[in-house]
């Protein structure tokens, strides 16, 4: 079921309805009931893969127990290396089985040994990379005793299976969230009210920005090779806005629908492009998985705190395995080794974490200074998403090189229509506006209340007559 | 809880009507550049305006066409006229079973055909109706009618359409709409039909092989139109208009698909089935076809005479 589907419009009211008036009373019911329309939400998609989302749940469950009863580290590890092997085994086997044999049987081929690669006609699971890395996280905890195992298998399985942040994030840690299912929930109005406005918000990104961007960027990367370098560069800048749209309207749509059902959820994205440099970048950027990577390989590599040499090492391999978690294919490698390229500089010199507040703080625009800083960040970033983008890396690289042609005229029939660009600049002005909190109109500030709902009313309007409906996918769930 | 529930109900109850008369002003005025999600195109290209008011004028015919453009486009009333019988083609761009169902339901008792001769392309069951909508809902006298459909193809897009033409309706700008009878190449014929004399381009469209997945409301109102002309108890022809080879090869399901419609004719259901793309008529992709779905008019005259010859037994029943 997609956040923009009808189907959704009345999945939400009617569990909200249901959850809050039928099942309030008792906690496990309400538990209970969370779990049952998780499963129907995912099983909207595929029925067949809620066994995987259970076996996976049920494996980390019991890890959990086995690793706090244990006494002896041998046998703690055994049971982590069982949830780690459960999940990254089928996260191995969805995502990457034909990547690996297809690059093997090509580096056979290389060598002069003709052989063809054994391919299987696998689907990938929606939401595989976001649950097991949320389910994952958990043995992890229990293990470093940063939490004890939970007992209750309900909240359990709910905990990973939780509807909206199940297919694409964003990826809680038990800590965070577990706990949440254990203490009665209590309906607030403002979190009720702070739920909507981020729906609100988070479709408008979503169905207006990302969907009609996307019209141009897929006609832009279908045609690179006639494209002009203007339109090259128009369609990676308009890829961007499409890639942040995308998937902070769903994080936004995803934290906004927890709020309805009395959770809070960690804020996923926090105005990326308005970062001074690539770190800056890199902390505002699906902060979720980020963190994930920092905490559970980064740190265990030994971070940045041990010699330069292995500091570059492990900004490498967090980049590059970060890149690889988006998807089985050589373009999100590279585009995480030109992350880490981008980032190690700053390492190197110490600067990683100079720019650790918000842009023109307390101020109305950012100086000159400020300006060149994120268009640069901005700049090179948009080179990134080219290679995010292509379907290989020779397109990427070709689709640069062409940017350098000097071609400026307008080749291609189709071009972006002027409301896009005047929904970008809205969206673009709102983002700056809230570049100092978690998240888009909050705008209890402003008094007269009449003004709110000409908000309101404005951004349902600009759906309905600029949305792209024709319920595309989020391009964060074939991750 | 309540007051949340209530703000929520409040707020709803004042947009909806905000967003309704928005959407029709905005439909009403100039503003070309909001209207992207607004599809209202009277007259359109299947001048299907024109067919429907013509529609509303005639009674009592012998053959009624139903189906997409290869239908208003490759079935010439004036072919059969010379053999002495009337038709009027019902059919229009994309018409989806969704827009038969409808079209069949409020012209039938009209038109009184004592045959119907139904065009069921394949990819018309798998689309969702909402380019046969649009156009419905710009050309139909009284859109009111079409709020049943618009539910059942249930997008932003098609709502707004549908409240533009109510507007349309309610300031009566179809009295002084005059649709042109020839636009560009095509030629309006009285019965529905729309002449192109043109012929193929040189350039011969890149086409994909594909597979038709079956839209289940399609289905439904196909099933439900089939059943309703029972009742009715007219005769009623499956066909399928000819495309060219090429295009026909491309389509991965054909046999499926002939097997499907078969299953009416061992049912009892329907007459007859004829895919005239089976059939091997004398058709040359350059000099009977003006693109790779749509025959020209020397085409169609081909196809006519042996579409002629099948519908005459049982019209004459």
């Amino acid at each position: 079921m997609l956040f923009n589907s009808f189907e959704f419009a009345l999945f939400l009211p009617l569990s909200f309805l249901l959850y809050w008036f039928v099942f309030k009373k008792h906690l496990k019911a309400q538990n209970f009931f969370l779990l049952a329309i998780s499963y129907l939400f995912y099983g909207w998609w595929d029925w067949r893969f809620l066994s995987l989302i259970a076996f996976s749940s049920l494996v980390d469950f019991i890890a959990g127990q086995q690793i706090e009863k244990s006494n002896t580290k041998a046998r703690k590890k055994l049971f982590l290396w069982i949830s780690i092997c459960t999940n990254l085994g089928f996260l191995g086997f969805f995502k990457y089985f034909n990547f690996f044999t297809e690059s093997f049987a090509d580096m056979l081929n290389m060598v002069g040994m003709q052989t063809n690669p054994w391919s299987l006609n696998v689907i990938l699971p929606v939401g595989i990379s976001f649950y097991t890395f949320q389910t994952m996280s958990y043995t992890i905890d229990v293990y470093r005793e940063q939490m004890k195992a939970e007992k209750d298998p309900i909240a359990f399985f709910a905990y990973v299976s939780f509807f909206p942040q199940l297919v694409a994030g964003p990826i809680e840690r038990a800590v965070n969230l577990l706990p949440q299912f254990k203490i009665k929930r209590e309906f607030s109005y403002e979190q009720g009210a702070d739920g909507m406005r981020l729906i609100l918000w988070g479709l408008f990104k979503k169905v207006v920005i990302a969907d009609n961007c996307a019209i141009f960027v897929n006609e832009v990367f279908a045609n690179y090779q006639t494209a002009s370098g203007l339109e090259l560069i128009l369609g990676a800048v308009f890829f961007a806005f499409q890639i942040y749209g995308d998937f902070s309207g769903y994080s936004d749509i995803a934290i906004g629908t927890a709020k309805l059902f009395g959770f809070d959820l960690m804020t996923n994205f926090r105005t990326p492009y308005f970062s001074r440099d690539m770190a800056e970048f890199w902390r505002r950027w699906h902060i979720s998985l980020s963190t994930w990577f920092r905490d559970y390989v980064y740190i265990p590599l030994g971070g940045s705190r041990v010699g330069k040499g292995r500091a570059v090492f492990n900004t490498f391999v967090i980049f590059v395995v970060s890149g690889f978690w988006h998807g089985a294919n050589w373009t999100f490698i590279v585009w995480g080794a030109l992350n880490a390229v981008y980032f190690l500089p700053l390492l190197l010199m110490g600067k990683n974490r100079k720019n650790t507040d918000t842009v023109a703080e307390n101020r109305v625009l950012p100086n000159l200074r400020e300006l060149w800083q994120m268009g640069s960040t901005f700049g090179l970033t948009c080179l990134a998403w080219v290679f995010f983008r292509s379907e290989s890396v020779g397109d990427a690289w070709s689709y640069i090189t062409r940017i350098s042609s000097m071609n400026y005229r307008l080749n291609l029939n189709m071009r972006p229509s002027l409301f896009v660009f005047f929904c970008i600049t809205i969206f673009v002005l709102v983002e700056w506006q809230i570049r100092n909190s978690n998240f888009a109109i909050r705008i209890k500030h402003l008094r007269v209340k009449i003004l709110r709902y000409v908000v309101y009313f404005g951004l349902l309007l600009l759906i309905g007559l600029f949305g792209a409906f024709n319920e595309t996918e989020f391009i964060y769930f074939q991750f | 809880m309540y007051k949340f529930l209530i703000k929520l109900l409040i707020l709803l109850f004042f947009f909806v009507p905000i967003y309704i008369i928005f959407i029709g002003s905005v439909h009403l005025s100039s503003l070309d550049s909001l209207k992207a999600n607004i599809k209202f195109k009277k007259g359109g290209n299947g001048h299907l305006f024109t067919r429907l008011k013509e529609a509303d004028t005639i009674k009592n015919i012998d053959i009624l066409v139903l189906g997409s453009s290869h239908a208003y486009r490759g079935i010439d009333p004036r072919v059969f006229e010379r053999a002495g019988y009337k038709l009027f083609n019902l059919g229009s761009s994309s018409q989806s079973h969704i827009q038969t169902e409808f079209l069949v339901k409020e012209y039938l008792e009209r038109l009184n055909p004592k045959i119907v001769l139904y065009e069921v392309y394949p990819n018309v069951f798998q689309n969702d109706g909402f380019e046969s909508f649009i156009d419905l809902a710009s050309n139909y006298r009284n859109p009111l009618g079409l709020w049943r459909m618009a539910l059942k193809i249930n997008s932003i897009p098609v709502y707004n359409t549908w409240i533009a033409s109510l507007f349309d309706y309610a300031f009566n700008n179809s009295i002084n709409f005059n649709e042109a009878i020839i636009k560009k190449d095509d030629i309006y014929i009285s019965g529905g039909y729309v002449e192109k004399k043109k012929q193929m381009n040189n350039s011969i469209e890149e086409l994909n092989s594909r597979k038709t997945e079956i839209n289940n409301l399609q289905i439904e109102s196909f099933e439900s139109t089939i059943e309703f002309l029972n009742k009715k108890r007219i005769p009623t022809l499956l066909i399928q208009a000819p495309i060219t080879s090429e295009n026909y090869e491309h389509l991965h399901n054909r046999r499926e698909f002939d097997n499907f419609f078969e299953n009416y004719v061992k049912g009892d259901k329907v007459e007859n089935y004829i895919n005239y793309n089976n059939q091997k008529l004398p058709l040359d992709n350059s000099l009977h076809f003006y693109d790779s779905h749509h025959l020209n008019q020397d085409g169609v005259e081909v196809f006519n005479e042996f579409l002629l010859k099948s519908v005459k037994g049982y019209v004459n029943e």
